[in-house]
């Protein structure tokens, strides 16, 4: 019987089966989603804002910790622009935070996800706006969903989140349709 | 310089062996070169024998233990902290995805490999003994049955572990099974949980049960198991290779014979050895029984990964104990236990037969005490040892491969044909909807 030839044939297979495996989940970690973002959003700022600015934009995943709230939101990792002043134009994901109701609720004190829904701990578009996939109840309450329940204001489903905090206000400045419901 | 050199060998050398025969001891004592023995039998080498299934289930306890010491570093055993540290495990932590999800298909194929292992050495009846003096191998069966229930135990506390809504109320029916145990049943309940309801205790003690108690069982099993092996004379298919060897005639060879008076002319005697001829059916250990563990060890941790890379891990909504998923589902290998025990409720006029003690309880209880004790009454005779299918054991084999098809059948139905309020559904019958928030 010839163990020899055979079994280091399989020997070889499975090892180079084990390096390629290896070298696909390293492709995946080395070109994650938010890098192309991170280093779109330094281009839009080198040239709105010049080179100096561009560098001071931090790499790697980022996130807020709202520790009264207990949560973390990791959506800072692609909307680099939140809190920046002057991106107001700019296309999403770098487009700025309208700056009243953001002076209000700063982002490092509620983070993201308690206004707008999604789930924060993801890191990658589809898991973190939450709006196709399973076994997660809050999602992103934004352009998908309104069209997917064809409200008419894009801004209208996000005011179910202001009753986290505000159900027991008789009236909330900004929440038309929830002061509408609070009136019948 | 020679002063340094006799410190440094005074703290790296903890035996410096002086002279020939303690040398010689050097060798002859250690643990580790004789792990295997010189010589192996070619049978036992053979993937259509064994197919290798016992060392594919010790692979895959050895990721699991790597997998899982490194899970350790990053999961918190809270019931606040659970579930959002396994959601950072999945998107914070550099590779954890994958870790996470090798542990889980790792686990999971344990489960499925020791059965089928153990499920190998019944249809061999390698758990018979074979002609050798002190073999013990149904005691070693019955440690075997001891290291498949450890399996399921370290498989089911690791269950609860990410705190979910498939963790939290698989380990609810789970126990809840477990609680229509006669006389005993709430107090092991009481025990399992650490209070009457799922929480923090719960929680904790099924991390210490999974992360310590339970591996340690398991290792110190399975080194009795390997050593029963090795006292026993090896795989059971030496034993037939033994009786093979007893059935042919060996020739006489033509010699002189001795009696107490002196050589004697006539009658010659010669010996019939029942002993294996080693040159025709062993080879060395070394390379040829490494080479081959080496190559399972491989494929196993190839295949392993590969899964652990196209199947996700799942993790469902945080645990709520006011709201229970519709249908809620014990864990897919004690599926079959939940099905039996839905129907053994049966209702009759007033009275309902409590299915959690019939066919939760009852049955499996029968059926793993028949499982454990077989050896002991199976009456084949030592010709049936370490074969395939011999005729003598034919009924055995065929009642345990119809019992595990029937638990693998309750498996597959459970599974996919059972949905919401438990009602019957074939495969192609669309599920109704359960609200969902959005």
């Amino acid at each position: 019987m010839n163990f020899d030839s055979r079994d280091r044939l399989w020997i070889y297979l499975s090892g180079t089966a084990i390096l390629v495996i290896s070298l696909w989940i390293y492709l995946g970690y080395f070109r994650p989603e938010w890098k192309d973002y991170q280093s779109d959003f330094r281009e839009v700022v080198a040239k709105r804002f010049g080179p100096d600015r561009a560098r001071e934009i931090p790499s790697g995943i980022q996130q807020v910790w709202a520790k009264d709230l207990d949560r973390v939101d990791r959506c800072v990792t692609c909307h680099l622009g939140v809190e920046w002043k002057g991106l107001e134009n700019a296309p999403e994901p770098f487009k700025s935070h309208p700056r009243e109701i953001l002076t209000r609720h700063p982002a490092s004190k509620y983070g993201c996800t308690i206004c707008h829904g999604g789930q924060g701990y993801a890191t990658d578009t589809e898991t973190a706006h939450a709006t196709t996939i399973e076994h997660w109840e809050e999602p992103l309450l934004g352009k998908e969903l309104t069209a997917s329940y064809s409200v008419s204001d894009r801004k209208a489903l996000m005011q179910i989140n202001c009753n986290t905090c505000h159900r027991y206000d008789a009236q909330t400045a900004g929440a038309d349709f929830v002061n509408d419901g609070n009136n019948w | 310089m020679g002063a340094i050199k006799d410190a440094w060998q005074q703290l790296t050398w903890t035996w410096k062996p002086q002279g020939g025969r303690e040398s010689g001891d050097s060798i002859v004592r250690n643990l580790l070169l004789h792990w295997f023995p010189a010589k192996v039998n070619k049978e036992s080498l053979s993937f259509r024998y064994s197919l290798w299934l016992g060392t594919i289930s010790a692979v895959l306890f050895v990721i699991l233990s790597v997998t899982g010491v490194i899970l350790m570093f990053l999961y918190v055993p809270s019931v606040e902290r659970a579930y959002p540290s396994v959601k950072d495990i999945e998107f914070a932590v550099s590779f954890g995805w994958f870790i996470r999800s090798l542990h889980r298909i790792a686990a999971h194929l344990m489960v499925a490999v020791v059965f089928l292992h153990a499920a190998r050495v019944f249809l061999t009846g390698a758990y018979k003994n074979g002609t050798a003096a002190q073999q013990n191998r149904p005691i070693n069966w019955v440690v075997g049955v001891l290291l498949l229930l450890l399996t399921l135990l370290l498989s089911f506390t690791g269950y609860l572990l990410p705190w979910d809504q498939l963790a939290f109320w698989a380990i609810t029916v789970g126990t809840n099974i477990a609680r229509a145990a006669p006389l005993v049943g709430d107090r092991i309940r009481f025990l399992f949980l650490g209070g009457h309801e799922i929480g923090q205790s719960t929680l904790l003690r099924f991390y210490v049960l999974h992360c310590f108690f339970l591996p340690v069982f398991v290792a110190f099993l399975f080194a009795w198991h390997m050593w029963r092996v090795r006292k026993d004379g090896g795989l059971a298919c030496v034993d037939r290779l033994r009786l093979r060897q007893k059935a042919e005639k060996v020739a006489p060879i033509k010699a002189k014979t001795y009696s107490l008076l002196g050589i004697t002319r006539g009658r010659r005697v010669h010996v019939e050895t029942s002993l294996v001829n080693e040159d025709l059916h062993t080879v060395d250990s070394s390379p040829n029984l490494t080479r081959r563990i080496l190559l399972v060890m491989l494929v196993t941790v190839a295949v392993t990964a590969l899964l652990a890379v196209l199947v996700a891990a799942p993790l469902e909504e945080p645990a709520n104990p006011r709201v229970t998923p519709n249908p809620a589902k014990a864990p897919w290998y004690f599926l079959w236990l939940q099905e039996l025990v839905s129907d053994t409720t049966i209702r009759i006029g007033s009275f309902t037969i409590n299915g959690a003690l019939v066919g939760g309880v009852l049955l499996p209880g029968v059926l793993v005490l028949l499982l454990a004790l077989w050896p002991f009454f199976d009456k084949s005779s030592v010709y049936a040892v370490g074969t395939w299918f011999t005729k003598e054991r034919r009924r055995q084999n065929w009642v345990f491969l119809i019992l595990a098809l029937l638990i693998a059948i309750l498996t597959v139905v459970e599974t996919f044909m059972r949905g919401p309020y438990w009602n019957f559904y074939w495969p192609w019958e669309a599920w109704p909807e359960v609200p969902r928030r959005f």
